[in-house]
């Protein structure tokens, strides 16, 4: 009788809501999600702005990428996410004098358009399988035009055309396989191995640009949650939480080259807006001649430095930030980067310590004021991230380094200018040279962790030499991106396929862990033995593989000369090895895993849910320590 | 589980705990009473719910900021949006009062407390909080609030000068919404449609309520031109956003009466008034239900109407009422009660269509000319306009406004449709 009182009182209430305009919305902040009054525009929401210097066929560019639509979710329909044909997009630089003050010397804007195929039909983004950008299947097709403004003179670069977001069966050539059904291909280090969409997407522009504009997969990784839920910071293997893992973005890529804006003697500054245009509320006549908005464009969102709006910037002054430009910032916010209150909070929530200081912090401000990445164009490119230091054929760069100059990931800096700038001396470097850091805070690479990195700089005291650095790594515990970046333009990874991909997946749910274990192999039956359980109700692919004579190159005495590897479910042989080019070598080398001698053993295998047992034997008598590993494939 | 009200659930907890001062929060303060109510664990497992639970259990924590409550509060907002259950605004009220009580007065508060009076119709309420904010710090929130108070009082010119300046500091989906509103208030349509079609377009993917009242809004203001299969498309649309949305239910069911649809419509009509059993509701039921063949349902929606329409929607009772001629007094009682709390053109309305009912005439006729000041080119309001100035004897401009109404007229219930028929017809002499 619960539920019918329940009724007769809303029923006898409910009118009461007046005309339900959209309210006005709650001062509210929130993950990866700067501030209030933009989180609930996510075309114009920015997610992170990237930087850093580049290089193809010897010669260097200034790479910028905005992203926006934070938690841009795969899988959803119909209605897509697209770029809003009513937001003005634009990627500031500033120059020379004006980097102090982060005054605009160059503007790139990116307007789009949306067309369809055909309005008849509620297949609203895809007729058909997309085979080529912009084909007859692609029905809504975006376009864009970017345009570089410099003072009062603007210069149209050229055009481009949006391609497909990864719907699934009908965007199958970002998928592996070329398959809508599996998950999307891994970034690549080479151009020519660029999915067809993607490659297609790069627009060759006027005067030496390049241009990109489409989904991307969303590049950053943190736990922002629990970073401002109390900053309570999660611990533990299988308590990772990457809050935009499994995410995707719409991103636009630039490739400037140094020669159109002034070649590489200097340090830049780089920040993007996004803006809306004001209207006449009413118009004089009955009827609109042009009811939509022609007004000015205001900024709704801006975007520098990783984490300053969001960890930094007081709520209150949220919406502030986005509305105004660099050059406001020393008046403004500096006091936010001085005086963070982040720096307690650490102390009083995470370190239990006043370790961090937390006033007068100049190095911070240095970072943050004004709020636009610096980029020292006098180095050579910047080290770029693949899919990790040993993943196959797309490595992270040599001495790239997630933590970038916190890691040892720096770079030689012939320039002054950079307000990271040190001796090596400093760094443990050549003391007669000088050094930036290899990745923000000088520029933002794809790759770079900018929650440690932040958290590391905030809690040291980087204010005079020498500097005192304490290491935050992997102190929100999420120290990889879940997907592989590309190490050519435009270098974000492939999106998500909307119909196969997961957030944050957690050992109870996920179908199996990565698996490494070491030990003697002796005589007989002295055999090392690993196991592994494939959890859920699908099979996977594992590849298996045994080491022993590698190991020797990673210093480790007595390895195993030569293995043989045998995998069983209960007492039944699944399948076995002996040297791993002698049966599935193109599909093991495809992996990337592929063992580093030839008479180590590897399998590439489908299994179904179950338990696996793992037998490494040494070939003939042989003796030593072996490695037994599994990885999931697919 | 059984779901109770959160009206309800403030009710039992009053009674339950008096009115001291319950339970213990996480330092071991003694919580207030508001708190507890506020905290009374959520249940349910929509989005909203779990958002609710997420700031209950936020807010309980040693730490718990103002921030915290405030979020807590934006999420009963929410729910309220989505349920239509006026008792979410309540417990919104409460949590404003809770932050005011832990972290003293503040402006986050304010607006939170100021969006709930505007929804519970306390709008002069409304506006002095949105004035205060206004004064104190001028955010667009602040703007957008003042710019809603100001609406529903039929205070047009400082409502789009709060518009105004809300557009000018912060372009997006609450300006444009709001513009689309103050144009179609002023009559024009096309201008309104427009600017909803852009605010539409700027919607969150992550707020489907939002997005799914534009579609609804949308379909309106199709239907208004005359385009009745887009308008059903928007409204199935939304329905596909937002399932079981009642107002989407209502546009399908208004969309498919002006196509035709009569049984089809009786029949989403009748989920969308089980849903939302409020008088419009239940008054589009009733007329879809006698169109299809059933009378004895539609009588028993009428009833409904008639015992409930009072507390729930007094101003469409009204005109319930007075266009059934019945219960005039009664009628006009609530018409005037509400023209108390609001000028608006709506309200002028059911009180012309009240007045002309109970004989008065000329009341009726310089409260009609007031609904109709601003320009709104509502198809009800101009039928109403034409059958008041054709009991004065103007049958000139009684010609006027019915053919003022004809190309907005599939927005009119079934059986307000075939009265401004007879009327086109030429039938000026006889009742309608």
């Amino acid at each position: 009788m619960k539920t019918v009182i329940k009724i007769a009182f809303t029923g006898a209430l409910a009118a009461l809501v007046a005309f339900p305009t959209l309210g006005p919305l709650p001062l509210r902040a929130s993950s990866h999600m700067d501030a209030p009054l933009v989180t609930l525009d996510p075309a114009a929401n920015t997610t992170d702005v990237y930087a850093f210097l580049a290089q193809r066929n010897g010669v260097k560019y200034l790479q910028v990428a905005l992203g926006v639509y934070p938690h841009e979710e795969p899988g959803i329909g119909p209605n897509k996410y697209n770029f809003d044909d009513n937001v003005l997009y634009q990627v500031f630089l500033s120059r020379g004098a004006d980097l102090a003050t982060g005054a605009d010397s160059v503007a790139y804007q990116f307007k789009f358009s949306t067309a369809y195929k055909s309005r008849d039909t509620i297949l609203q983004s895809y007729l058909g399988v997309v085979a080529t950008n912009g084909d007859a299947s692609q029905n809504l097709t975006q376009t864009y035009t970017v345009t570089k403004v410099v003072g009062t003179t603007s210069t149209v670069l050229g055009t481009g055309t949006v391609p497909p977001n990864n719907q699934g069966v009908a965007t199958p050539k970002y998928n592996r396989g070329n398959d809508g059904n599996a998950p999307a291909k891994d970034g690549v280090s080479d151009a020519t191995q660029l999915d067809d969409y993607t490659a297609g997407g790069i627009a060759t522009l006027a005067s030496g640009y390049r241009s990109f504009a489409g989904q991307r997969e969303d590049s950053f990784y943190g736990d922002i949650n629990a970073i401002f839920d109390l900053l309570a910071l999660k611990s533990g293997a299988n308590n990772s939480f990457d809050s935009q893992g499994g995410y995707n973005m719409h991103l636009m890529s630039l490739e400037i080259p140094l020669t159109d804006i002034g070649g590489d003697q200097q340090v830049v500054g780089v920040y993007a807006t996004t803006s809306r245009r004001a209207t006449t509320v009413l118009t004089d006549g009955a009827a609109s001649a042009d009811p939509t908005p022609t007004g000015a464009w205001i900024q709704v969102g801006r975007q520098g430095n990783p984490l300053f709006c969001e960890a930094l910037v007081a709520l209150k002054d949220k919406d502030l930030y986005n509305r105004t430009k660099p050059t406001s910032d020393a008046a403004l916010f500096a006091k936010y980067a001085t005086t963070p209150e982040l720096a307690a909070l650490v102390n009083a929530l995470v370190l239990k310590a006043n370790v961090a200081p937390t006033t007068n912090r100049t190095d911070l401000a240095a970072i943050f004021i004004p709020d636009v990445i610096k980029v020292d164009l006098s180095t050579v490119a910047a080290r770029r991230a693949g899919g990790g230091a040993t993943f196959g054929a797309n490595p992270d760069d040599a001495g790239f380094n997630r933590l970038g100059v916190f890691g040892g990931d720096i770079i030689e800096s012939p320039l002054a200018g950079h307000p990271f700038r040190l001796p090596g001396s400093a760094l443990g470097a050549d003391a007669t040279k000088s050094y930036v850091p290899g990745g923000w805070p000088n520029g933002r690479r794809f790759g770079d962790d900018v929650v440690d990195i932040a958290i590391t700089a905030v809690i040291s005291d980087l204010r005079s030499l020498p500097l005192t650095i304490r290491s935050a790594d992997g102190i929100d515990n999420v120290s990889a991106n879940d997907a592989v970046y590309s190490k050519v333009f435009p270098y974000a990874a492939t999106p998500f396929n909307g119909r196969n991909y997961v957030h944050n997946p957690k050992p109870g749910v996920a179908p199996l862990m990565n698996f490494a274990t070491r030990g003697n192999v002796g005589p007989g039956d002295g055999v090392l033995i690993g196991g592994f359980v494939v959890r859920g109700a699908a099979p996977v692919q594992v590849l298996v593989r045994a080491t022993g004579p590698s190991l020797a190159a990673f210093g480790v005495v007595g390895a195993l000369a030569d293995t043989t590897l045998e995998i069983y479910s209960g007492s039944t042989l699944v399948s076995s090895n002996d040297d791993w080019k002698t049966t599935q070598q193109a599909a093991i080398t495809a992996t990337g895993l592929a063992p580093l001698n030839d008479r180590e053993s590897a399998v590439l295998v489908t299994v179904q849910p179950g338990a696996y047992t793992m037998i490494v034997r040494g070939k003939g008598a042989a003796t030593g320590v072996g490695l037994v590993e599994t990885f999931l494939v697919n | 589980m059984v779901m109770i009200s959160p009206l309800l659930r403030f009710s039992l907890v009053a009674v339950l705990v008096g009115l001291a001062t319950v339970g213990r929060a996480a330092g071991g303060e003694r919580r207030s009473l508001a708190e507890a109510i506020i905290l009374s664990a959520q249940a349910g497992g929509e989005r909203e719910d779990l958002e609710i639970r997420r700031w209950q259990a936020q807010a309980q924590t040693g730490g718990a900021k103002a921030d915290n409550f405030e979020k807590l509060g934006w999420a009963y907002v929410a729910k309220a949006r989505r349920t239509l259950d006026v008792g979410y605004y309540k417990l919104a009220e409460k949590t404003a009062d809770v932050m005011d009580a832990r972290f003293g007065a503040s402006p986050e508060a304010r607006l939170l407390r100021g969006h709930v009076f505007h929804q519970l119709h306390r709008f002069a309420e409304a506006e002095a909080l949105a004035r205060a904010l206004v004064a104190e710090r001028g955010l667009a929130p602040d703007y957008a609030l003042l710019c809603d108070a100001l609406m529903e009082q039929g205070k047009l010119a400082p409502a789009v000068e709060a518009c105004q300046r809300l557009v000018d500091l912060r372009p997006g989906v609450e300006a444009y919404s709001r513009i689309a509103h103050l144009r179609w208030l002023k009559g024009d349509v096309a201008g309104a449609t427009a600017m909803m079609e852009t605010a539409e377009r700027a919607a969150s993917q992550r707020d489907p309520e939002g997005r799914a009242w534009l579609q609804v809004r949308l379909s309106g203001l199709a239907l208004q031109s005359g385009d009745l299969p887009r308008a059903l498309a928007l409204a199935e649309s939304a329905i596909g956003v937002v399932g079981s949305y009642p107002p989407a239910l209502l546009a399908r069911g208004r969309a498919l009466l002006a196509l035709g649809h009569a049984a089809e419509a009786a029949e989403v009509l009748s989920q969308a008034a089980r849903l939302n059993p409020l008088p419009e509701y239940q008054w589009w039921q009733a007329d879809a239900l006698r169109l299809a063949g059933n009378e004895a349902a539609a009588a028993e929606a009428e009833q409904t109407l008639r015992e409930r329409g009072g507390v729930a929607d007094p101003r469409t009772l009204a005109l319930f009422l007075a266009t059934r001629n019945e219960s005039i007094p009664k009628a006009l009682r609530w018409a005037r009660e509400e023209s108390a709390n609001r000028e608006d053109s709506l309200t002028y309305d059911a009180l012309a269509w009240a007045l002309l009912a109970a004989g008065e005439t000329g009341a009726a006729r310089v409260a009609s000319d007031r609904a109709l000041a601003e320009g709104v080119r509502d198809a009800r309001l101009l039928w109403h306009s034409g059958e008041i100035a054709l009991a004065s004897g103007d049958r000139e401009a009684a010609e006027r406004a019915f053919q003022a109404a004809r190309p907005h007229a599939a927005t009119l219930t079934p059986s307000e449709r075939a009265r401004l028929d007879r009327r086109l017809e030429g039938r000026l002499a006889q009742s309608p």
